[in-house]
């Protein structure tokens, strides 16, 4: 996950966007752990997730901010493949996410395509009633597809908060120019 | 006089670690399960014996909601790439309860690691209890815990890591 994904992000979070609804994962999806070199699946739904937030410390303040943070949450699903060869998924079996992102509810806010590096981005926030209740990330590399669902509702501020814990990737806002050094560490980082 | 509290202490010692003992029943099926499964060595209880077994049932008995509560087991000397994945997952799935539901899975093919963290959905105490399994290199580790409420967000954030600091 590189610069086009905290691009995307970023625009996410300047858009004033955010959060979503359990989109289903294609089965044959999953049969790419065969052949992938590192796999990384998160699963938190909103039971596990409500588990972890009453167990947090009371007296800690980043503690409480994300407590506050996922007790909106009805869960957060991270999954990443990534490839010791080139083109080892068909971009066609992608599709069949994107085609659930279709529905009016859902729009594509962010897209971001690297012909360069062959990237490819995309982010899509759901909206009902006028608020934000879902957000899909999926980001599309030769070697490497990753895909992060946060379902239930978010305020957009604070979504930097969430970013780099329970895998997901980190948000970078750029408030201070800084200089577009480091990126941001992919779910596998998180997690090892 | 001197025999007669030796013996109070030792009988002490005894009932204080008893209950912990029959609590890890759920910890010493999984290992069995493994070891069998894949026939492995004897496991090493870093955390267990003559001494460091009280010691830890005493820390249980007296701690309180910062102290962590851990169960580790190590399997070593084993074959790199001997656990293929699925089957690996599916033998630690089929030997936890229910109640013990995965939140992180991480395959890796080429560093020959896989690591599987588990939380008590059933949890009745006050504090979360984790269980992550990893195999990496010539090594198996399983570890339990009872987070301290002021590791939670660590533990849930990078199980793998604090689960590493328990075992060193």
């Amino acid at each position: 996950m590189k610069a086009p994904l905290r691009v995307a992000l970023i625009a996410l979070f300047f858009a004033g966007c955010a959060m979503a609804q359990q989109i289903q994962w294609p089965v044959k999806l999953d049969k790419l752990a065969a052949k992938a070199s590192e796999v990384v699946d998160v699963q938190l739904d909103k039971k596990m997730l409500g588990m972890a937030g009453n167990f947090m410390s009371q007296d800690d303040k980043s503690d409480q901010e994300a407590h506050n943070l996922i007790k909106s949450l009805n869960g957060i699903y991270v999954k990443s493949f990534e490839f010791d060869k080139d083109n080892q998924y068909d971009p066609a079996d992608v599709e069949e996410i994107r085609a659930q992102l279709r529905s009016p509810e859902w729009t594509r806010v962010v897209g971001v395509e690297s012909k360069k590096d062959n990237e490819h981005v995309e982010v899509y926030i759901r909206n009902v009633s006028g608020k934000i209740s879902g957000m899909v990330v999926l980001a599309q590399e030769p070697r490497e597809l990753t895909f992060v669902n946060l379902d239930g509702n978010i305020d957009p501020s604070q979504l930097q908060k969430l970013g780099g814990n329970f895998g997901i990737p980190k948000v970078d806002t750029g408030h201070k120019a800084k200089p577009a050094a480091k990126p941001a560490p992919a779910p596998k980082a998180v997690q090892k | 006089m001197k025999r007669a509290a030796f013996a109070l202490g030792l009988l002490l010692v005894v009932v204080v670690a008893l209950p912990a003992r029959a609590a890890d029943k759920e910890f010493d099926s999984l290992v069995n399960a493994l070891r069998h499964h894949y026939s492995l060595p004897r496991p090493e209880y870093p955390l267990r014996g003559v001494f460091m077994g009280p010691m830890m049932a005493l820390a249980r008995h007296s701690g309180g909601a910062r102290k962590t509560e851990v169960e580790v087991a190590t399997f070593e000397n084993i074959q790199p790439g001997r656990f293929e994945p699925t089957d690996f997952e599916n033998t630690v799935n089929r030997s936890l309860p229910a109640n013990w539901r995965p939140f992180v899975r991480v395959f890796s093919r080429k560093d020959h690691e896989i690591t599987l963290v588990y939380m008590d959905t059933a949890s009745t105490s006050q504090r979360m209890r984790l269980f992550v399994v990893t195999a990496e290199d010539n090594e198996l580790t399983l570890v339990r815990v009872r987070v301290p409420d002021d590791q939670t967000m660590a533990w849930v954030d990078n199980p793998t890591h604090m689960a590493k600091q328990q075992t060193k």
